[in-house]
C-alpha cells in the first residue's frame, strides 16, 4: 500500500490497468481518470484528458511531446512510462519544465531476453514457413535438407548493446554451445566476462558475426544505424534479429537486403509503424519473421511493470525520489 | 561382384559422389515425393546395403524382398523404431544410426517449440499476417514466462540433457527427469530423479525426450494428463505415438493442461482437419527437430561410414546394437 500526499492530485491513466496496479493506485487517494477504451489512445484523446493533471502514467503511444506538455499546464509534476524505453517522451522539455519522469527498467529483462530468444529460433528454423507448410497440409518434398534451418552451435553471436536485455540474451546463448559472444557498447563492460563476451567495434562485429542481435537504445546515435551500408558488411548467411525499437533499422534497405542475398533472414519484434500497414513489403518475405511487439508480454511482467509504474507516479506526485527515474 | 546400394533419400550435391565411389553399384532416389512401400521393395532387391530414412518402414517384407545377402541398414536418424530390430538380428544384418549428433539441433528447436507454445509466438504471427495487430490492451497475447517454473523432463538421454543445460540461464526452477535409471549427467543443472507421477505432478512445463518403445507408446493419456498441473504445458519431440492423440484433445479443450506444442504427430504429416490443428492452444510443427544444414549433413556422413564400415563387414562406427 502506498499513500498520496496530496488529496487533490488528479492523473490521466491512458490505458486500463491490471487489478494489482488498479489496487495500488486507487488505495494511493489519487483521483484518476482512467480510459478503459480498447482502442488506441490517440493524441487529441490526451491532449484533452491532461489539462490540469499533476500526474501522467502512459504507455509508448502517443508520444509525449511539447505540444502535450503544453496541454497539461504548470500542475503536471511527474509523468510515468510503463516500458523501459522513453524515446517517446521529450525528456529534455521535461527536465526544463522539472517533470520527473520514471520507467520499468530490470523487470521486463527476462521478458524480453526471453521473446528475442524465441524470435531468434523461429527465424533461425524457418517456422513461418513450417507454419504454412502445415496449414497447407503440403506433403514434405522428402528431401534431405526440406526446411533446413541454421544451427546456433559453433556460431559467433554479435549483440549490440550489452546493457541488461543484451547481457540477458548473451548468457541464455551462452549455454547452446555457440563459438563467440561479440559486443558492441558505448564502453566495455565488465559483466560481459559472465558470457565471455568480446568488446568489439560495429564494423568487426558486422563482419564477423553469423548471429547480430540489436538490444540498444533508441538515440539520435543509434537511429537508422541498420541501413545499407550495414546490411552490406553482414554475412550474406547472416540472421538479423531486432527488439529494440522500430527505428533503429531502415526498413527499405533491409527490404533490399533480404532480398538480394545480402543476409539471410530477419527477426522483427519491432518496427516502424506499429502496427506494420496490412500489405507493407516486409510481410511478404518468407525470410522475415514479425511479431507484434511482444517482448514484455508475459502476465507476470505485465502486472510487475504496471505496479513499478504506479509506484513511480505516486512517489513523483509527494515529490519523493521515483524508484525508477529517467534521470 | 559389386555391391549393391540402395538409398531411399536424396544427397545433397557435396557428399553424393562420396556414396557414389562406394560401388559401381549405387542407387539413389531422386525428385520429390515419399519412397513407397512399393518402390522400397522393388529397389531393395539383391541389395547388399539399404540407406533410409525414419519415414521408411524396414520389416519382415522388405528383408525378404531383399535377399539373403543384405549386410547393413543405415537408417539417417537416432530413432530405430520403423526398423525391425528383432529380426534383423536373427539375420545378421547390421543396423547404424545417428546419435548424438543431432542433439544440438534438436535442443535448438525444442526450446523453440517451447517458446512459441509459452510465448504464444504462432498467434502473434497469425495476428501480424491479419493485420490484426492491437487492440491495445495491456495483457493482449501476454504468454507465461518461464522464470521459477518447474521443469519436467521425461528420458534424460544426449537430447533431454541437451535441453536441461539450454534452460539453466532462463532462470528455470528445479528441473526434474524420469526414467528408467537415475543419470550421473544430471549433476549438470542440478536435475532430480523422481517417478513418472511425481514429475507429472510437480511440473509446469513437461518435455516428452523418450524413444518410442512398446513401454512409452501411448504413455501420455487420459490417467496422465488428469495428474498434470491445469497450468501446465506438454511439449513432445519423441514420436507421435508416445502421446494418445484424443486424449490430448480432450486435456487441452477441458482445461486439464493449459497449452500443448508437437514437432511429431500421427501421422507425418498432419492432415490439416485434424481437431488439434483448429486448437489455439496446440503448437505443431512439420518434424523438424534436427533440420538444420550443419546437423544434416552431419547425419549423412555419419551414416557414410556407418554404411562404408558395414560393407567391409567390419563393426559399425555408431551401431544400434
Amino acid at each position: 500500500m502506498i499513500q498520496c500526499n496530496k488529496s487533490n492530485s488528479r492523473v490521466l491513466v491512458t490505458r486500463d490497468l491490471p487489478t494489482e496496479a488498479k489496487q495500488l493506485l486507487l488505495a494511493s487517494g489519487v483521483q484518476a481518470t482512467i480510459r478503459y477504451d480498447e482502442n488506441k489512445i490517440s493524441k487529441e484523446d490526451v491532449l484533452q484528458g491532461i489539462t490540469g493533471c499533476h500526474g501522467l502514467l502512459c504507455t509508448l503511444n502517443p508520444s509525449i511531446d511539447k505540444e502535450i506538455l503544453d496541454a497539461a499546464g504548470p500542475n503536471l509534476m511527474t509523468i510515468s512510462t510503463v516500458s523501459v524505453g522513453f524515446d517517446h517522451i521529450d525528456i529534455e522539455e521535461c527536465k526544463r519544465r522539472n517533470i520527473t519522469v520514471g520507467h520499468t527498467p530490470g523487470v521486463l529483462t527476462n521478458a524480453v531476453a526471453e521473446l528475442t530468444m524465441g524470435l531468434l529460433l523461429a527465424t533461425a528454423r524457418r517456422i513461418r514457413e513450417a507454419f504454412d507448410v502445415i496449414d497447407s497440409g503440403e506433403r514434405c518434398p522428402r528431401k534431405v535438407l526440406w526446411l533446413c534451418g541454421t544451427q546456433l552451435s559453433r556460431k559467433t553471436i554479435g549483440i549490440v548493446g550489452l546493457g541488461r536485455i543484451g547481457l540477458a540474451v548473451a548468457k541464455r546463448l551462452h549455454a547452446f554451445e555457440v563459438d563467440k559472444i561479440l559486443y558492441t557498447a558505448l564502453s566495455e563492460k565488465s559483466q560481459a566476462k559472465e558470457v565471455d563476451g568480446e568488446f568489439v567495434d560495429f564494423d568487426a562485429l558486422l563482419q564477423q558475426s553469423d548471429i547480430v542481435i540489436v538490444c540498444c537504445a533508441l538515440t539520435s546515435e543509434t537511429k537508422g544505424l541498420f541501413n545499407k551500408s550495414a546490411f552490406a558488411a553482414m554475412k550474406n548467411s547472416a540472421i538479423f534479429i531486432n527488439t529494440s525499437r522500430g527505428s533503429v533499422v531502415n526498413q527499405e534497405d533491409l527490404y533490399e537486403a533480404l532480398t538480394s542475398n545480402q543476409i539471410r533472414a530477419a527477426g522483427l519484434d519491432v518496427t516502424t509503424p506499429e502496427p506494420l500497414p496490412t500489405d507493407h513489403p516486409l510481410k511478404k518475405l518468407k525470410n522475415c519473421v514479425i511479431f507484434p511487439h511482444l517482448g514484455s508480454a508475459t502476465i507476470e511482467t505485465r502486472n510487475e511493470m504496471w505496479t513499478t509504474a504506479v509506484r513511480n507516479l505516486i512517489a513523483g506526485l509527494n515529490n519523493e525520489p521515483l524508484p525508477c527515474p529517467v534521470y | 561382384m559389386a555391391k549393391r546400394i540402395y538409398i531411399a533419400t536424396d544427397l545433397p550435391d557435396g557428399v553424393k559422389q562420396k556414396f557414389l565411389n562406394l560401388s559401381s553399384e549405387v542407387k539413389i532416389k531422386d525428385g520429390d515425393g515419399i519412397v513407397s512401400k512399393e518402390q522400397l521393395l522393388e529397389n531393395v532387391v539383391g541389395c547388399h546395403a539399404l540407406v533410409c530414412t525414419f519415414k521408411d518402414t524396414v520389416d519382415v517384407d522388405v528383408l525378404n524382398a531383399a535377399g539373403p545377402q543384405l549386410k547393413v541398414i543405415c537408417t539417417i536418424s537416432v530413432g530405430y523404431d520403423h526398423i525391425d530390430v528383432a529380426e534383423c538380428k536373427k539375420r545378421n544384418i547390421m543396423i547404424g544410426h545417428t546419435p548424438g549428433v543431432l542433439s544440438d539441433a534438436v535442443a535448438e528447436l525444442t526450446i523453440g517449440l517451447l517458446l512459441t507454445t509459452t510465448r504464444r509466438l504462432a498467434e502473434g504471427l497469425d495476428a501480424v499476417k491479419r493485420g490484426e495487430w492491437g487492440p491495445f490492451s495491456l495483457m493482449w497475447l501476454c504468454g507465461t514466462q518461464l522464470s521459477g517454473r518447474t521443469i519436467g523432463i521425461v528420458g534424460l538421454g544426449k537430447i533431454g540433457l541437451a535441453i536441461a543445460e539450454r534452460l539453466v540461464p532462463f532462470g528455470v526452477g528445479r528441473i526434474i527427469y524420469s526414467g528408467r535409471t537415475e543419470k550421473s549427467e544430471a549433476s549438470k543443472f542440478n536435475g532430480t530423479f523422481v517417478d513418472f507421477t511425481e514429475l507429472l505432478q510437480e511440473s509446469d512445463i513437461v518435455i516428452i525426450c523418450c524413444a518410442l518403445t512398446p513401454e512409452t507408446k501411448g504413455l501420455f493419456n487420459q490417467e496422465t494428463f488428469s495428474k498434470m498441473k491445469n497450468t501446465s504445458i506438454m511439449i513432445n519431440i519423441s514420436r507421435g505415438p508416445v502421446v494418445n492423440q484424443d486424449d490430448l484433445y480432450t486435456a487441452l479443450t477441458t482445461g486439464q493442461i493449459q497449452a500443448a506444442g508437437l514437432d511429431v504427430t500421427t501421422p507425418e504429416p498432419f492432415p490439416t482437419d485434424h481437431p488439434l490443428m483448429k486448437l489455439k492452444n496446440c503448437v505443431i510443427f512439420p518434424h523438424i527437430g534436427s533440420a538444420t544444414v550443419d546437423t544434416r549433413t552431419e547425419m549423412i556422413m555419419r551414416s557414410f561410414y556407418n554404411l562404408q564400415a558395414g560393407l567391409k563387414g567390419e563393426r559399425l562406427p555408431f551401431s544400434v546394437y
